[in-house]
């Protein structure tokens, strides 16, 4: 069972975090203190963190860096309430892996946070992906689906990536966005919706099991059932 | 206005002008009541002389009248005699004047100059044996002492003119060129920089007073603007949390039901309208960041021409759901000092804005280029266009136009594109395409 540390210091909020991802099956430590947080994620026990950019004790840029510093390379959700445009560059910058910010929602919290425990365990190297009938392969750039090639975009290819690297999971739109557009901004209308669905036109055919799901609310999952 | 003209309105001038006017006023009677004064007395003095003489002679007998009037002659050049008979024809004497052009007994009188003899005063009286006696004394000295008073007005005049208008320009230079600041300053408050104040030079005159009256009508205009601004901030800021815990639970409650239960359209679409008052709220805070960020920006050189690509790839899926062509044309090499990543949400933003209105089968292009010699970006469409008189409006917060009624949006895109220009002193400008809307920024290097 993966192991969460949740370095927050608003009671209400830690708790929404650690009671989500319960419920998800992981086990769960909340800190309110920045030293104590540091602590304990300098154990190397956890399999990942969740951090708020402001606390008592110590900032969490700072517990980001020197965690790097240490050579801890457990994946780190940075989560601020500082709506600033480039906080989220120096929240990368400290060392963490992602960026979210407050308010959030939960759901998308938590799979930020099952995307981050999945690309620490994945083989990022694997340059040939597969899913059910799908394959995708890096070197030659070749989407397949039941031995048939899919013509796909560049962005496409990108998109598809992302999906089958993150296989089963949710993935919100925004985590989409960044992701495979690496910007950071609310892009309107259903622009994230209107590629999915491009990309889903060239996947689906007739007879063929669907694999890219809308998940009502959230997002969408790359799958089999 | 030229800096000359406005040197000759300030108080400063004009006190300095009038104080001179008023000087030179004294001056000339000053002069004026010294002059009537001493001539005043000088024709006093040369009629007291003519009376004492003509007496004199009176006393005198008929034998040596003509041996009195000679020595006197001599004593004193200024004095002229002359002797007449009864009948008015000359006995003795060098004045020029006659008993028919001067009667007897009118006391002194004034005799005119004419050219080459000097004005005169002269008293004719008739001697009591019968004879006409004229003495006359030359007055040059009144006509002296009046060229004299005159040319002393004349310089004395001039001299306080230049002294007064020099001393004007002088004294008013400093308080112009305070003026001249304060404008400047009042300008750049004009332009929207609201924590500008005006400048006080801390001798504590009026318009040091004037300015720390300014300056304090400033704050708190200053500060009243914060909180208008600042109230829908908080608010929005205050709501998200709430309404994202709201929307979790509508979400959970969804989830829970079965899928074919009736109820689940219902709690989907309240999830929906939470996503778009929190896509509302992100918005407002989005724009206030922006705005809040001032100069702390993050320039560099930005490509426009690949600006204009990638947000034409990024939206084309878009494009061909809604059946419309978009084009990026792009000219190589237009570079701009800007934040990259800003300018591409405010050039996204347009497009989003572009295909929404765009009916289907209307195009929408991405254009980057120069002109005038300065690079510029644009979204044009040829859907139904902004009115001339919406287009001051479209950038205000939440407006939304009548024919928006139908389209999704919240009315704060086009607000976000105006601070982003407004952050970078780029120029947003509206223009009719005939049919259709051009928006443009003009990347003025103002960075």
């Amino acid at each position: 069972m993966p192991k969460i540390l949740t370095i927050e210091d608003d009671a209400v909020t830690a708790d929404e975090i650690a009671r989500e991802l319960r419920q998800r099956g992981f086990e769960v430590d909340a800190v309110a203190d920045g030293l104590e947080g540091l602590r304990l994620a300098s154990t190397g026990r956890y399999d990942a963190i969740t951090l708020d950019r402001r606390l008592p004790g110590l900032d969490g840029l700072a517990i980001a860096s020197s965690l790097k510093e240490r050579g801890i390379d457990t994946p780190i959700l940075m989560i601020s309430a500082l709506n600033e445009v480039d906080e989220r560059v120096r929240g990368l910058r400290a060392g963490g892996d992602d960026y979210l910010t407050k308010p959030f929602a939960l759901d998308e919290m938590a799979a930020r946070v099952e995307v981050l425990l999945r690309r620490r365990g994945a083989d990022q190297a694997k340059l040939v992906l597969r899913l059910a009938d799908l394959e995708l392969d890096l070197v030659a750039r070749e989407a397949r689906r039941d031995g048939r090639a899919l013509h796909l975009f560049p962005k496409e290819l990108k998109l598809l990536e992302y999906f089958l690297r993150n296989g089963g999971q949710v993935l919100t739109r925004s985590m989409i966005f960044q992701a495979v557009w690496g910007y950071d901004f609310d892009p309107g209308t259903n622009l994230i919706d209107v590629h999915v669905r491009a990309l889903r036109r060239k996947l689906e055919g007739p007879g063929l099991e669907p694999l890219l799901h809308t998940v009502r609310g959230s997002g969408y999952r790359l799958g089999a059932r | 206005m030229a800096p000359g003209s406005g040197l000759y309105r300030t108080t400063t001038f004009r006190l300095t002008v009038l104080f001179g006017a008023v000087f030179a006023a004294g001056l000339v009677l000053l002069l004026g009541l010294v002059y009537i004064q001493t001539a005043g007395y000088l024709t006093r003095r040369a009629d007291r002389t003519l009376t004492a003489e003509a007496g004199f002679l009176e006393k005198s007998g008929p034998q040596n009248i003509v041996t009195i009037l000679g020595r006197e002659a001599a004593r004193d050049p200024l004095d002229s005699f002359g002797l007449f008979s009864a009948t008015g024809d000359r006995v003795a004497g060098d004045t020029r004047l006659t008993p028919a052009e001067l009667p007897p007994g009118g006391g002194p009188r004034g005799i005119p100059g004419r050219p080459g003899v000097a004005p005169s005063r002269a008293l004719s009286e008739r001697l009591p044996w019968g004879e006409v006696v004229i003495v006359e004394r030359d007055a040059r000295q009144l006509t002296e002492l009046r060229r004299i008073v005159l040319g002393a007005l004349l310089w004395s005049g001039a001299v306080i003119a230049i002294l007064g208008l020099a001393a004007g320009v002088i004294l008013s230079a400093r308080p112009l060129g305070r003026i001249q600041a304060m404008r400047s300053a009042s300008e750049a408050i004009g332009a929207g920089d609201f924590g500008v104040r005006l400048p006080v030079s801390g001798r504590r005159d009026e318009l040091d007073e004037l300015a720390a009256i300014a300056n304090a009508m400033m704050v708190q205009a200053e500060r009243s603007m914060i909180q208008a601004r600042t109230v829908g901030e908080g608010v929005a800021h205050e709501l998200r949390t709430p309404l994202t815990r709201l929307r979790a639970r509508l979400d959970h409650a969804c989830q829970d039901l079965t899928p074919g239960d009736p109820r689940r359209p219902l709690l989907e679409q309240c999830v929906a309208e939470t996503d778009a008052v929190l896509a509302r709220f992100r918005a407002m805070l989005r724009i206030a960041a922006v705005e809040a960020r001032g100069r702390r920006i993050g320039v560099g050189q930005v490509d426009l021409s690949a600006i204009a690509l990638q947000i034409a790839e990024l939206y084309e899926p878009v494009a061909a759901e809604r059946n419309t062509d978009l084009v990026a044309e792009s000219a190589p090499g237009l570079s701009v000092r800007a934040d990259g990543e800003l300018l591409l949400e405010a050039i996204s933003n347009l497009v989003d804005n572009a295909l929404k209105f765009t009916p289907a089968g209307g195009r929408v292009v991405v254009r980057a280029a120069l002109a005038g010699g300065v690079p510029m970006i644009e979204v044009a469409d040829n859907g139904p266009g902004i009115a001339e008189a919406e287009r001051e409006l479209v950038v205000k917060r939440f407006y939304r136009s009548d024919r928006d009624a139908n389209i999704e949006g919240h009315g704060l895109g086009l607000s976000l594109v105006a601070a982003v220009a407004d952050l970078h002193g780029f120029d947003l400008s509206f223009e009719d395409a005939r049919p259709g809307l051009i928006v443009r920024i003009v990347c003025r290097a103002g960075l």
